[in-house]
């Protein structure tokens, strides 16, 4: 497998965009996937149900410490930022909030790019803040493989724009192109 | 500034030496981000520099310990687990005389949220806290229970979906908490000292976990289960996760899963 894991932030607008994602994964997708999305702080139940309706993969929201497993979707759970250890660990962590999020984006990405250098693949998706973007460089300069969503196919652009004033990405991709590459993920 | 493990294993006989904690029992990712804590507040751009503030004392072991905590955002954090607290107390409250301990507090949220909570429910008074961190700072502060206003908004809501029974505002004074500082005792110590208080009802320890390697989570589950009486019950935060060994399961039961809640055996 050239890639180990594949990270995605999004924030306002992309709820459909992760659904559609998760819904046209195979069964048999072979990697870890862990989604850090913008979400109500105080609502702790009913997200994982809404990703979960029509996908084939397992969806959960990890518990610190948790041993991060291949094909299951991890949803970075409300009020807390999500870290990767060495050693295939969740870490989790109620520091304040970076760019008023917890999860924060950039800090998860942060994380996953020091634990997967260049076998991690880093999406950036719809969202209406600059969250993400210090985190997506951050895997490209570690050699991971990094994907901005195509703005104009972004309900909101300010997320995939912001990253895209620090990083030439190598792929710009509407929801069906980013849907293709993982489909096509070796 | 990006913290590599070498820098870690540079550091830390320092700071074992000078300021008398071993940080190997910390999970790294949290390591990392409490050392680039204490290096933003001193502006601090490598750990040499990091190293020179430890040994000459501009950085004194209680500031380090001060900042190296992971401060508490908001009060009445996870509204569900409080509304449980209230149920469980109200329920054992007749004659009862609890003693309730937060150990190794960052900044007073909780505490101030427990305060409120007992108050509301008439037992403050036949209530006996202890509030306990390993730096006077961080216990001076607590204290002084001044509540930044950009807290606030977050307070107000987590109050109102615990049902407080008024407005959370009429427990401050312009920004400070009124004075319900009652039947508290304040220990500088830390969650590794022999002298743990014990016989306790109910200890608060949530989200500290996390910031443990698993190793050292044993260790420290230990020392809660040795401060607790039997049937005492034991709060953690909820995404974390004290079950991972045949020894826990010997010696806790679970009372509540989604508000992780365990009960001394």
């Amino acid at each position: 497998m050239q890639y180990k894991a594949v990270i995605i932030g999004g924030s306002a607008g992309s709820f459909q965009v992760v659904t559609k994602i998760l819904n046209s994964m195979p069964k048999n997708f072979d990697i870890p996937m862990f989604l850090c999305l913008h979400r109500l702080k105080h609502v702790r139940s009913g997200f994982v149900e809404a990703l979960s309706l029509k996908s084939n993969l397992t969806i959960v929201e990890p518990f610190d410490k948790d041993t991060i497993k291949k094909g299951i979707v991890y949803l970075a759970p409300a009020n807390y930022h999500m870290y990767f250890q060495f050693g295939q660990k969740f870490s989790l962590s109620t520091e304040p909030s970076v760019n008023h999020s917890r999860p924060s984006i950039d800090l998860s990405f942060f994380s996953a790019a020091n634990s997967y250098r260049d076998k991690l693949i880093g999406i950036i998706l719809s969202g209406a803040n600059k969250d993400g973007a210090q985190g997506i460089k951050r895997i490209k300069e570690l050699g991971g493989t990094v994907i901005v969503q195509d703005p104009n196919d972004a309900q909101i652009k300010t997320m995939p724009l912001s990253a895209l004033e620090l990083i030439t990405p190598d792929h710009i991709l509407t929801t069906e192109g980013i849907i293709n590459f993982l489909n096509n993920v070796k | 500034m990006d913290i590599t493990i070498s820098d870690i294993k540079n550091i830390s006989e320092k700071i074992r030496e000078h300021i008398g904690i071993n940080i190997n029992n910390f999970a790294q990712e949290a390591l990392k981000s409490r050392i680039n804590n204490i290096n933003t507040t001193y502006d601090i751009r490598n750990i040499d520099t990091l190293i020179s503030y430890i040994e000459n004392g501009k950085i004194t072991p209680d500031d380090f310990l001060h900042h190296f905590s992971v401060p508490f955002t908001e009060m009445f954090r996870d509204p569900s687990m409080w509304r449980k607290l209230k149920d469980d107390l109200i329920s054992n409250s007749k004659d009862r005389y609890f003693k309730i301990f937060l150990p190794s507090c960052s900044t007073g949220d909780e505490y101030y949220s427990l305060l409120i909570l007992l108050d509301e429910i008439g037992i403050l008074n036949s209530s006996h806290i202890t509030v306990s961190s390993w730096s006077k700072k961080t216990i001076a502060t607590i204290k002084e229970a001044i509540i930044p206003a950009k807290k606030m908004e977050i307070n107000v809501a987590n109050y109102k979906r615990f049902e407080g029974k008024g407005n959370i505002e009429s427990y401050f004074e312009s920004n400070k908490i009124k004075n319900l500082q009652k039947n508290t005792e304040f220990l500088n110590i830390s969650i590794f000292d022999s002298k743990m208080p014990i016989n306790q009802d109910i200890i608060i320890f949530r989200n500290k976990f996390i910031y443990f390697t698993q190793d050292t989570q044993n260790i420290v589950l230990e020392k809660l289960h040795n401060s607790l009486k039997i049937g005492g019950k034991l709060i953690i935060g909820i995404k974390e996760n004290i079950f991972l060994t045949e020894s826990t399961n010997s010696k806790f039961a679970k009372i509540c899963e989604e508000d992780r809640i365990y009960k001394k055996k």
